[in-house]
């Protein structure tokens, strides 16, 4: 035991960091940009942000297919957000993920078909509504309304996953089941759902298990 | 006493009586010298781990010895061991007293000698000049199974005594050190403990170009954490985010913890599958201590378990359930589990959250499961929205055991909340907290099953010490080989096989198969749970003197509640990974992998992209 070790051991309690000769040479990589619809550099067996893409175009043309919502002489009023979007999966999710994108999509590609409200943004709409009203502001351009609109179909959806482990290899398997369903606010009716699955499987590194 | 029965039994003729009676006498007197020559101890052994120093008194309280031999009677303390085969413990002692000292193997087979079931050594001596001396246990353990060592002094006195794995070069001035911080232990208080141990040093990389200035921009108590994550970047990402996150949480910087244990997460989430630095860690030639840190079970477990208690506060249920699940899965991967995940803690929450998020049918299933492991988890009356979770204690530490140092030991730390200890309650109520979760035990068993040690990543337990003990030999050649081809080559014969024998010297002092010992500090021992139907709960008393040193509580307005509180100082605890070898920065140059994954995480860091 060298007199420097020593110092470095009875100095340990005041929290003393043993000196390091300097790197000779850096070797990082700059930040590349990546393809959202392809596999990234870090995988694991959950879902992914190629898997929020592809769900998403599939649930899009799904609903855009759908005579029940696309097709209706009246263009229906819509509600697709994450409050009534739930995570039962073993996954840490940030359903805005999905459902904005979904929101986002179909309000682009439904050409009027169908018309989407802000819901969670009430409180921001009661409130410009308020400011017209005391005439703290003039009415803007598009004139005063009753009331916002109410809402003919809600998406709900739930996120679901069961686990499993091959204890011989350190193999881990996920199964994540994504629901979405259209809801009719007025009768309960489901007017349309779908199902996405996700199945994958990946073994860590040996050194890991 | 059996002989004395016999003397009034039948005899009729007076030389069979005479011959009984010489026969009786003998055995009476061989029973009553065989008596005599056997020690009477009233001493508690002290658990003890290599790696430890110990202040103790030699007193009449502490513990004192009848010599069986001498009729002698000395003070006296013991220390025991849980040794593996070929281990070699050795020690330095440094006494006021003149001492004598022997080491025993507990033989429940053997009933003779001054110490029926166990095998003891010669004693031999140390004078009370307080200089320091050796003391040991007669060379390399041949047979796995309980030691101690004895020592017993004529006067009262002091002795410190330091402990450590011959593997390890160690001399006076080491010992010196080391016993110069010994921790005064009371014989009396130690019957029924764990072994505990104070755990390992920290040593961090440099801090990089900027980083001072980088480091300035953030909240003061934090910058020590933010440190580390530059100092040591991926090498022990995973650790150092979690350990931020923690603090974080601790000092009210809810953003911070959010984002910290994300990316603590995120990395324990990630397949290191073709990794070139992990492919490196296996290799004969290369420390295991290279590899990216990503934690044993447990603290993988605790990573998820801080991530929900954060959903839970901002009203996530679906996200605070899917992560208190993790957490119960991560508990569950390791090698070879038989049995379920015993994390009922885990459950327990995840249960609450389901309730919180609406689904009785989840919230019913996790409340049962966590019910089997404990039944004192109970589900919490429907009408509580208030959730108490109170941690306590210091976590459990690591420790490099074996002959080569090849072996993780986990063990209770000094600070780890006993099992018998009060349970918090609520201030100005009767309401006492459940001891819902125990660290200490989720790192030291499998299953249920308490191992002990760790190689390469496979528990080893004392009974199956036969073969392991085999295989901690052949470990020493290659540490990787062993979990890879073990199987494949028929066991240790094909080993030795493949390398032609295991004498060759050259080889195995060429390898570098040393434990990797890393592991996160700032963990708690125990974590009590409670729920209430007030949203407001006045302070947790977690003993009659101590009370909560932080408190975290839900947003306002949410379905549930939570209140967290913690009974230690969460941002004094030093940041780095404690067990971070100090030679970790000089590995990680030398990986062309590891170095640029280093330089990115740091460069994306700073940048703020991280």
């Amino acid at each position: 035991m060298t007199a420097a070790m020593l110092l470095v051991v009875a100095g340990l309690s005041l929290g003393f960091v043993a000196p390091q000769p300097a790197t000779a040479q850096k070797r990082s990589s700059q930040s590349k940009d990546l393809d959202p619809g392809m596999r990234g550099p870090v995988q694991g067996v959950g879902i992914e942000s190629r898997d929020l893409l592809a769900m998403s175009d599939q649930m899009v043309r799904d609903i855009l297919a759908s005579p029940q919502i696309s097709a209706r002489e009246v263009a229906p009023r819509i509600i697709v957000d994450s409050r009534y979007f739930t995570n039962e999966s073993t996954q840490r999710i940030n359903r805005n993920l999905i459902t904005d994108r979904l929101r986002t999509n179909l309000n682009r590609f439904s050409s009027g078909r169908m018309i989407f409200l802000s819901r969670q943004n009430a409180a921001m709409i009661a409130e410009e509504r308020a400011l017209k009203r005391e005439g703290a502001t003039d009415v803007g351009t598009t004139g005063l309304t009753r009331a916002q609109f109410g809402a003919d179909f809600r998406m709900v959806g739930n996120i679901a996953s069961q686990d499993a482990r091959d204890q011989k290899t350190g193999t881990i398997q996920r199964f994540t089941q994504i629901t979405f369903e259209l809801v009719d606010l007025e009768t309960g009716v489901v007017a349309w759902s779908n199902i996405y699955d996700v199945s994958r499987a990946a073994t860590d590194n040996v050194i890991y298990r | 006493m059996a002989s004395l029965v016999f003397l009034g039994g039948f005899v009729s003729n007076n030389h069979v009586k005479g011959a009984l009676l010489g026969v009786s006498l003998l055995a009476i007197s061989a029973q009553a010298i065989a008596a005599d020559k056997i020690d009477q101890r009233n001493v508690t052994s002290i658990p003890a781990v290599a790696g430890e120093a110990y202040l103790v008194e030699f007193n009449e309280n502490q513990g004192t010895i009848i010599t069986g031999k001498k009729g002698e009677r000395l003070y006296a303390h013991s220390f025991k061991f849980d040794l593996l085969k070929k281990e070699r413990i050795g020690c330095w002692a440094q006494t006021n007293t003149d001492v004598r000292f022997a080491h025993a193997h507990e033989r429940p087979d053997r009933d003779k000698g001054p110490r029926p079931g166990w095998k003891v050594s010669s004693d031999s001596k140390i004078k009370g000049k307080n200089k320091i001396k050796e003391c040991d246990f007669g060379g390399v353990i041949s047979d796995a199974g309980r030691y101690d060592i004895t020592f017993t002094a004529e006067r009262p006195g002091t002795m410190r005594v330091y402990f450590y794995n011959e593997a390890l070069k160690t001399n006076k001035d080491l010992a010196s050190v080391e016993m110069s911080s010994a921790r005064l232990v009371d014989a009396n208080e130690m019957a029924g403990l764990p072994a505990m141990a104070a755990g390992m040093p920290v040593y961090m990389g440099i801090m990089p170009e900027g980083g001072t200035s980088w480091l300035s921009t953030k909240p003061e108590k934090l910058r020590p954490y933010f440190a580390a994550l530059l100092r040591d970047a991926e090498y022990n990402a995973v650790g150092n985010f979690a350990k931020l996150g923690v603090a974080a949480m601790a000092e009210g910087e809810i953003a911070i913890a959010e984002w910290a244990l994300d990316h603590s997460l995120d990395r324990i989430e990630a397949i290191y599958a073709d990794d070139e630095v992990a492919k490196a860690a296996r290799s004969k030639f290369t420390e295991e201590s290279i590899k990216d840190f990503k934690g044993d079970p447990y603290e993988r477990a605790m990573a998820y378990y801080y991530r929900g208690l954060l959903y839970l506060r901002e009203g996530d249920f679906g996200n605070a359930r899917a992560s208190f699940a993790s957490a119960e899965y991560q508990d569950t991967v390791s090698e070879a589990e038989e049995f379920q995940s015993d994390f009922g803690l885990m459950n327990y929450l995840a249960g609450w959250s389901a309730r919180c998020l609406g689904n009785e049918a989840l919230a019913g299933d996790a409340f049962a499961a966590a019910q089997r492991m404990d039944s004192t988890l109970v589900a919490p009356e429907s009408s509580d929205k208030t959730l108490i979770v109170a941690e306590a204690g210091q976590g459990p530490v690591k420790q490099r055991r074996g002959r080569g140092m090849q072996m993780v030991g986990v063990y209770h730390s000094y600070g780890f909340t006993k099992p018998d200890a009060a349970p918090p309650v609520i201030e100005g109520t009767d309401l006492a907290l459940y001891r819902a979760g125990d660290i200490s035990y989720q790192a030291t068993t499998r299953g249920g099953r308490q191992f002990d040690a760790i190689m390469n990543g496979k528990v080893a337990y004392k009974n199956t010490m036969g073969t392991l003990a085999d295989l901690s030999t052949v470990a020493s050649i290659g540490s990787s080989l062993l979990s890879d081809q073990l199987g494949s080559l028929g066991g240790i014969g094909g080993m030795l096989g493949m390398f032609g024998g295991i004498a060759g010297n050259s080889l195995s002092d060429a390898t570098k198969a040393s434990a990797d010992v890393r592991y996160w500090d700032s963990l708690p021992d125990a974590v009590f749970v409670g729920t209430a139907n007030a949203k407001s709960i006045p302070k947790v008393r977690f003993s009659p003197a101590a009370t909560e040193r932080h408190r975290m509580v839900s947003e306002d307005g949410l379905k549930c509640n939570l209140v967290w509180v913690s009974d230690r100082d969460l941002s004094a605890v030093a940041a780095g990974l404690a067990g971070t070898p100090l030679e970790a920065p000089k590995w990680r140059e030398k990986e062309d992998g590891a170095q640029a994954r280093d330089d990115a995480f740091r460069q994306n860091l700073m940048a703020g992209t991280i």
